[in-house]
């Protein structure tokens, strides 16, 4: 390859750009106004899901937590990019709280002192990781909420950083003694990153290391060290204590998906067809080989099974199978289209599009547990094929599922689900 | 706020180039999508300055650079989900028009500064004291960042035959 060839395949890619249809400048115009609004109140700590009715294009974005550089955005729709060529059929879904009656619970949506919760992960059928913010893009405690009790406690108040500003604290990841975060902050100009600790009985956070150059991705941790993911790819451990940084061997172009597992990134290419040809256990360095996803959309696969989705008759057809391309099946009513990360292993979360158009149950997103084949509806859905649901903002795809109890902007309270709460299958 | 008429006659205008441009530097119709439209409106929101003293094309251009470069932050809190419809633009093709979906494959995997910084040298044919303007880095940087990035390409390349890993 030489430069010639990188400038002529940036023009054809210009040249195959999908044209945006709709109007921009009224896209342009919504968008500000959304934001207007979202100064003057807090957004929504909760995911939106912007489904193109009958459609295949979809967005989640969760609505309050981005930088501020780019101010809130509250749920801002990208115009719709595509013409939706399938028609929603009926779900095959009852209500999460219906199908996982112990796992589905109230809690309130902030703290005493007015700051919101942004749920970070569970530990536990009983605990979930939280952490306390007072502005989206400052979260300012870790806490634990015990839902059994409904009360939670302050596991760690973060550090101020009066010379990384501005500072962004990013994602968490726990294992049974620790709970590790990372954060972003600017120094001389230059972006660094810093990972810190701290026991799971609490107390003061202690910084593992900082790191200068390119972005962090994935971070984890596992048997008292700390791991992570560049966004550029290459996989990097180092001891809590702190330490020689190792980078593990030949893991560029590699990313963390769920401790101990590494693949390849980006997980699935521009249009959708997925790139993981392998995975690797870091701690046992087995490899398992990817097959035979020619033909799906949007896949991705975890250690045990590949999800994604096709079109049949006309419909969404979600399909998941094995690595290897064994024990196939579709589940006809379910879209391939969802959340990127599988959960756990056995959770997929697909977006439900389309508004109901005989008045049956459909909720913005669908839970698939690819153990029992149970199908659960989560989130708040608007009625016109839209609606809101969040993922808690752990490192490794979370186990906490949330969504507004009413239908405020800044509800009291939020459901949740909590899929370390489902009963493992006997 | 209303919306200037010349403003709105700009985004006509111009709104499909932009895009395009937003695709090269994203690499995805999703985030094209919301770049251009975020940049659009910062626009807007300078239109009055930027129409009577500043090229406003440039403005716009520069400002999606630096918001791609800076955007993996809010991505991360965003958990924004790039999502392919269910018929997604199969019909058309890097290769038709002469490019190579290899590289371009291959550029997904770089930094968004290495990337930005190869769009803008490349698709845009700016100078690197340019390319450094618009990125508000040095031109040192620009140098290093286009070197890593096309080094990385080879590599990245080759590296996307997984069977290559194993040995």
């Amino acid at each position: 390859m030489n430069t010639e060839d990188l400038a002529r395949t940036l023009r054809a890619a210009a040249g195959v750009a999908p044209e945006p249809l709709g109007d921009l400048a009224a896209a342009v115009a919504a968008r500000r106004t959304a934001r207007t609004r979202a100064r003057t109140r807090t957004a929504l700590a909760v995911a939106a899901v912007v489904i193109v009715a009958g459609g295949g294009t979809a967005a989640i974005r969760n609505a309050g937590g981005n930088g501020a550089a780019l101010g809130p955005a509250a749920v801002t729709p990208t115009a719709p990019l595509l013409t939706p060529a399938v028609v929603a059929p009926a779900l095959p879904a009852r209500p999460a709280k219906d199908v996982w009656p112990g796992a589905v619970f109230k809690m309130p949506a902030g703290a005493g002192d007015g700051w919101r919760y942004r749920p970070i992960t569970a530990l536990d059928p009983r605990h979930l990781l939280v952490f306390a913010e007072r502005s989206p893009d400052r979260f300012e405690r870790i806490e634990v909420y015990d839902i059994a009790l409904g009360t939670s406690t302050v596991l760690a108040t973060m550090p101020e950083r009066p010379d990384l500003v501005p500072y962004y604290v990013q994602g968490a990841d726990a294992d049974a003694e620790h709970v590790i975060w990372y954060a972003v902050g600017t120094r001389d100009g230059e972006r660094v990153t810093e990972f810190w600790v701290v026991g799971r009985e609490g107390g003061t956070p202690r910084l593992i290391t900082t790191l200068s150059g390119e972005a962090v991705e994935q971070a984890a941790v596992a048997g008292g060290r700390l791991v992570w993911s560049l966004a550029g790819g290459g996989v990097f451990s180092m001891p809590l204590a702190g330490g020689v940084m190792e980078e593990f061997t030949e893991s560029s172009g590699y990313r963390l998906l769920t401790w101990p597992w590494v693949t390849q990134k980006p997980l699935m290419d521009e249009r959708g067809r997925g790139r993981q040809t392998v995975l690797v256990n870091l701690e046992t360095q087995a490899r398992k080989i990817v097959r035979a996803t020619e033909g799906l959309q949007n896949v991705r696969c975890g250690p045990s099974f590949c999800f994604g989705g096709t079109v049949k008759d006309r419909k969404p057809t979600a399909v998941v199978q094995r690595l290897d391309g064994s024990g196939r099946q579709e589940l006809p009513g379910l879209s391939g289209v969802g959340i990127d990360s599988l959960i756990a292993d056995r959770f997929v979360v697909v977006f439900v599009a389309g508004a109901s158009g005989d008045g049956s149950y459909r909720p913005a997103a669908a839970v698939y547990d690819r153990v029992t084949g149970a199908v659960g509806g989560i989130g708040a859905s608007n009625g016109n094929g839209g609606g809101t649901f969040g993922q808690g903002i752990s490192s490794s795809s979370s186990l906490v599922l949330y969504w507004g109890a009413d239908a405020s902007e800044k509800p009291d309270e939020y459901w949740v689900l909590n899929l370390a709460a489902v009963p493992p299958v006997e | 706020m209303e919306q200037a008429t010349d403003f709105v006659e700009f985004v006509r205008s111009r709104g499909s180039a932009l895009y395009r441009y937003g695709f090269v530097l994203t690499g995805n119709a999703e985030d094209a999508g919301d770049l251009v439209q975020e940049a659009l409106m910062r626009l807007g929101d300078a239109w009055p300055r930027v129409r009577n003293k500043e090229n406003p094309e440039g403005y716009v251009r520069t400002a999606m650079a630096r918001l791609h470069v800076s955007w993996w932050r809010r991505r991360r809190r965003e958990q924004l989900m790039a999502v392919v419809p269910e018929s997604g633009y199969a019909d058309t093709d890097i290769e038709r028009l002469g490019g190579d979906t290899g590289v371009w494959t291959a550029l997904g995997t770089l930094p968004r500064r290495q990337r930005a910084v190869l769009v803008l040298r490349y698709y845009e044919d700016l100078t690197d004291e340019e390319i450094a303007g618009v990125l508000g880095v040095s031109r040192g940087t620009v140098r290093s960042q286009a070197s890593r990035a096309l080094g990385k390409l080879r590599i990245g390349y080759e590296d996307l035959v997984p069977e290559g890993r194993s040995s």
